[in-house]
C-alpha cells in the first residue's frame, strides 16, 4: 500500500547510508537504542560510551535518560564530564530523560522528593542545552496484587488488575498530582525548558483526551505532549486527529511502527500504521519540531537494530525534505 | 434463532436488558413496528426494567410515533424503561443545519423518553467529522481498520469545531434537563469520549450537571481504559454501567465470564465507590461470538444478581 508506508518501508531494497555524514539534527536517536543494546535499565555510569555508541550510529542529536532519583543523582554528579563527551562528539540533546514516577505518589513526601530530583534534572538539561524535559505522563496509584518490578511498560495484563488504594480519595489526588505538575512546569520553565509528556499504557495522559484534560488541569503553556505513534496506535487513538488536535503543544514525536494488537516498537513499515496520512497531517499542521527514532525495546522484534536506526533516520530525513 | 423462553425468575430492576438484545436477533435498527414483541422478548427473560432506542431520523421517528402503544405495552409487561437511546451522530456534525436538525431530533427523543417514564437518554459520544476511505455505511461500531484510515476534512479548524460541537451538547444538556432527563454518553471506539479522561474533557467543556458517563466495560477494556480507575475518577458522574466481557484483542462484547475483565477488581470498585446505579447487559452484536444469546443474558443477569444481593 503506496499510501501507508509512504515509502517508509523496511523492506526497500535501497540501503540507506550516510557514507560518514550525520543525520540532521531534527531527526533523534531515542535512547530506546541504548536500551535495546544493554538492556533496560542501562548502567547509567556507561553513559559516555552510550554517547559515543548513538554517535557511531550517525546520529548528531540523541535523548540522554535517567531512571529514577538513583541514576539522576549519578548524572547531575557527572553532568560536567557528560557535557564534555556531548561537545566532543558533536551531539546534541534536545530532549533529557527524566524518568520519576514518584512525581504522582499519592504520598505528599514522595512528590516532593521528586521534584528536588527534578529541579537538578532540569539544571543538567540546560547544562547539556536542552530545549525539553521529559518524562513518562504521570502513573496513577496503582495497587497491584503481589510485586510489580520496575519495567518500561506495564504489560495489560497488570494494569488491568490494578486496584485503586482503599481510601484513596481520587479528587483529592488528582488536586495535589495537578499540583505537583504545575511546580514541575515552573521548575522547567524556569531553566527555559518545556515539559514533555510521553504517552504510554496505563498512564493518566495515554491518549491525546488525557493529555489535553490533563493540561487543562495544569494551565502551564509549556507542558507539551510527545506524540509516540507506535503507543498511541496500539491504544486506538487516531494519529491523524491527534496531531491536529494538539498542534500548538507538539514539539517532539516518538516514531516506531506498531500492528495494533500490543506494545512494540518496530521499524517503520513492519507495522499497521498509515504513515502517509501521518505525514501529510505533519505537513499541514507544519510541524518543525524533532521526531525521535524510537525503536525496539524488549517487546519488539528488530533483528539489526543499528540498520533499523539508520534506515529510519535516513528515510525520516527525506520526508522530512532534510536532505536535498 | 432460538425460542422464546418463558422465565419464571424476575430479575431486579437494577439489571436492564440492554437494546444489543434485539439488535443482536433483528439488525440494526431492528423494525421499530416490532417493538412490541421485542419487549415481550425481554420480559418472557425475566427482565423488569429494559432499553429501547431510537436510531438516526428514520427509527426514532417511528418509535416516537408508536409511544403511547409502547408504554402501554411495557406497563402490560411490567417493564420499566429507565434508558431511552437516542443515537444522533449528526450532533456532532461540523455542519451547523445538520447539528440544528439532531438537535431537534434530540428534542422529540426526549419526550419519547419522558412518556416512556425514562431516567435518561443515552447517545455515543460524539463521533468526530471522519473522512472514510471509500463508502462506510451506517453501523453500531465502526470497524478497527476503518478508524484507523479515517482522516479529517481538509480545512478543518479543530478549535472552531471543538466550540461548535460542545455548545451543541450543552444545547442538548439543556433539553433533556428540560424533560427531567440526564444525559448520558456512551464511549466506543473512535468516538470523542472514548475513555474516562476523554468524557471529562468533554464534561469539563460542556460544564452541565445532568451530563453522565455510562461507563461500558467491554468498549473500555478493549481500549485499555482502567476500570477501577475509571470508576474512581468518575463516581459521581456514573449512574449506569454496561456489562458485558471482552477479551482485550478488539472490540466484542462477551457473555460476562468469557472474556478477561478481572470482574472481582471491578466489583470491588464498584462497592468502594457506592455506585447505586443500574446495570445494563449489553452482550451481542455481530461483533461478538455469542452462541446462545438468550441463555448468555439469562446467565449474565443471574450472576450480577447474586453480586449486587450480596
Amino acid at each position: 500500500m503506496e499510501q501507508k508506508d509512504a515509502g517508509m518501508s523496511a523492506s526497500e531494497e535501497t540501503s540507506i547510508s550516510t557514507n560518514g555524514r550525520r543525520f540532521h539534527e531534527r531527526v533523534v536517536c531515542g535512547y530506546l537504542y541504548v536500551v535495546s543494546k544493554h538492556g533496560f535499565p542501562p548502567m547509567v555510569e556507561d553513559t559516555v560510551f552510550h554517547l559515543h555508541e548513538m554517535a557511531h550510529a550517525g546520529f548528531s542529536s540523541v535523548e540522554v535518560e535517567a531512571n529514577r532519583p538513583s541514576q539522576m543523582a549519578w548524572i547531575y554528579r557527572n553532568r560536567k564530564l557528560i557535557k564534555q563527551a556531548l561537545v566532543k562528539l558533536k551531539l546534541q540533546v534536545p530532549y533529557f530523560c527524566a524518568i520519576l514516577p514518584g512525581l504522582s505518589s499519592p504520598h505528599s513526601s514522595e512528590r516532593k522528593e521528586n521534584l528536588n530530583t527534578f529541579e537538578k534534572a532540569c539544571e543538567t538539561a540546560k547544562l547539556f542545552g536542552s530545549k525539553g524535559i521529559f518524562d513518562n505522563a504521570p502513573l496513577p496509584p496503582y495497587q497491584f496484587p503481589g510485586d510489580i518490578p520496575i519495567v518500561r511498560h506495564f504489560s495489560d495484563e497488570i494494569l488491568m488488575s490494578g486496584s485503586i488504594p482503599e481510601g484513596l480519595e481520587w479528587p483529592r489526588y488528582w488536586d495535589a498530582m495537578i499540583g505537583t505538575y504545575r511546580d514541575a512546569c515552573d521548575i522547567a520553565a524556569g531553566h527555559g525548558l518545556t515539559f514533555q509528556m510521553h504517552p504510554a499504557l496505563g498512564v493518566l495522559a495515554s491518549t491525546t483526551d488525557g493529555f489535553l484534560h490533563f493540561h487543562d488541569a495544569v494551565g502551564r503553556d509549556n507542558l507539551r505532549f510527545n506524540i509516540d505513534t507506535a503507543n498511541q496506535f496500539m491504544m486506538r487513538d487516531n494519529l491523524t486527529l491527534s496531531l491536529i488536535r494538539v498542534k500548538d503543544y507538539l514539539d517532539y514525536i516518538h516514531l516506531s511502527d506498531n500492528r495494533g494488537h500490543r506494545i512494540e516498537h518496530l521499524l517503520p513499515g513492519q507495522g499497521s500504521i498509515h504513515w502517509g496520512s501521518f505525514f501529510d497531517t505533519l505537513e499541514r499542521i507544519g510541524f518543525k519540531g524533532e521526531i525521535g527514532v524510537d525503536i525496539g525495546g524488549a517487546e519488539s522484534e528488530i533483528g539489526n537494530l543499528e540498520e533499523a536506526y539508520r534506515r529510519a533516520a535516513g528515510r525520516l530525513e527525506q520526508l522530512l525534505k532534510l536532505v536535498p | 434463532m432460538e425460542a422464546m423462553m418463558d422465565n419464571t425468575e424476575k430479575f431486579s430492576s437494577r439489571i436492564v436488558c440492554a437494546y444489543l438484545y434485539v439488535i443482536t436477533q433483528y439488525g440494526y435498527p431492528p423494525p421499530a413496528a416490532e417493538t412490541i414483541k421485542h419487549l415481550k422478548q425481554m420480559a418472557d427473560l425475566g427482565f423488569t426494567a429494559v432499553e429501547l432506542e431510537g436510531i438516526r431520523r428514520e427509527h426514532l421517528t417511528e418509535m416516537a410515533s408508536r409511544v403511547g402503544d409502547i408504554l402501554k405495552a411495557a406497563g402490560d409487561l411490567g417493564l420499566q424503561i429507565p434508558v431511552f437511546c437516542t443515537v444522533l451522530p449528526g450532533l456532532s456534525s461540523p455542519e451547523a443545519s445538520e447539528r440544528d436538525e439532531s438537535l431537534e431530533l434530540f428534542r422529540r427523543g426526549c419526550e419519547t423518553a419522558a412518556i416512556l417514564g425514562a431516567e435518561c437518554v443515552l447517545d455515543n459520544a460524539p463521533l468526530p467529522p471522519w473522512r472514510f476511505p471509500g463508502d462506510v455505511p451506517v453501523s453500531r461500531h465502526y470497524g478497527e481498520e476503518v478508524v484507523r484510515e479515517a482522516t479529517l476534512p481538509k480545512g478543518l479548524i479543530w478549535r472552531d469545531y471543538w466550540r461548535e460541537l460542545v455548545a451543541t451538547y450543552a444545547e442538548g444538556c439543556d433539553i433533556a434537563s428540560s424533560f427531567g432527563l440526564t444525559y448520558h454518553m456512551h464511549p466506543a471506539l473512535g468516538v470523542l469520549a472514548s475513555t474516562a479522561e476523554g468524557y471529562e474533557l468533554l464534561a469539563n467543556a460542556v460544564d452541565r450537571p445532568n451530563l453522565r458517563f455510562n461507563l461500558d466495560t467491554a468498549n473500555q477494556f478493549a481500549l485499555h481504559d482502567s476500570l477501577p480507575l475509571a470508576l474512581h475518577r468518575l463516581a459521581d458522574q456514573i449512574d449506569y454501567i454496561h456489562l458485558s466481557d471482552n477479551g482485550g484483542k478488539r472490540i466484542e462484547h462477551l457473555e460476562l465470564g468469557k472474556g478477561v475483565i478481572p470482574w472481582d477488581t471491578f466489583f470491588a470498585a464498584v462497592e468502594e465507590v457506592g455506585f447505586g446505579g443500574r446495570f445494563g447487559l449489553d452482550i451481542g452484536g455481530d461483533e461478538s461470538a455469542v452462541e446462545n444469546l438468550d441463555q448468555a443474558y439469562l446467565r449474565s443477569a443471574r450472576w450480577v444478581q447474586e453480586r449486587i444481593s450480596a
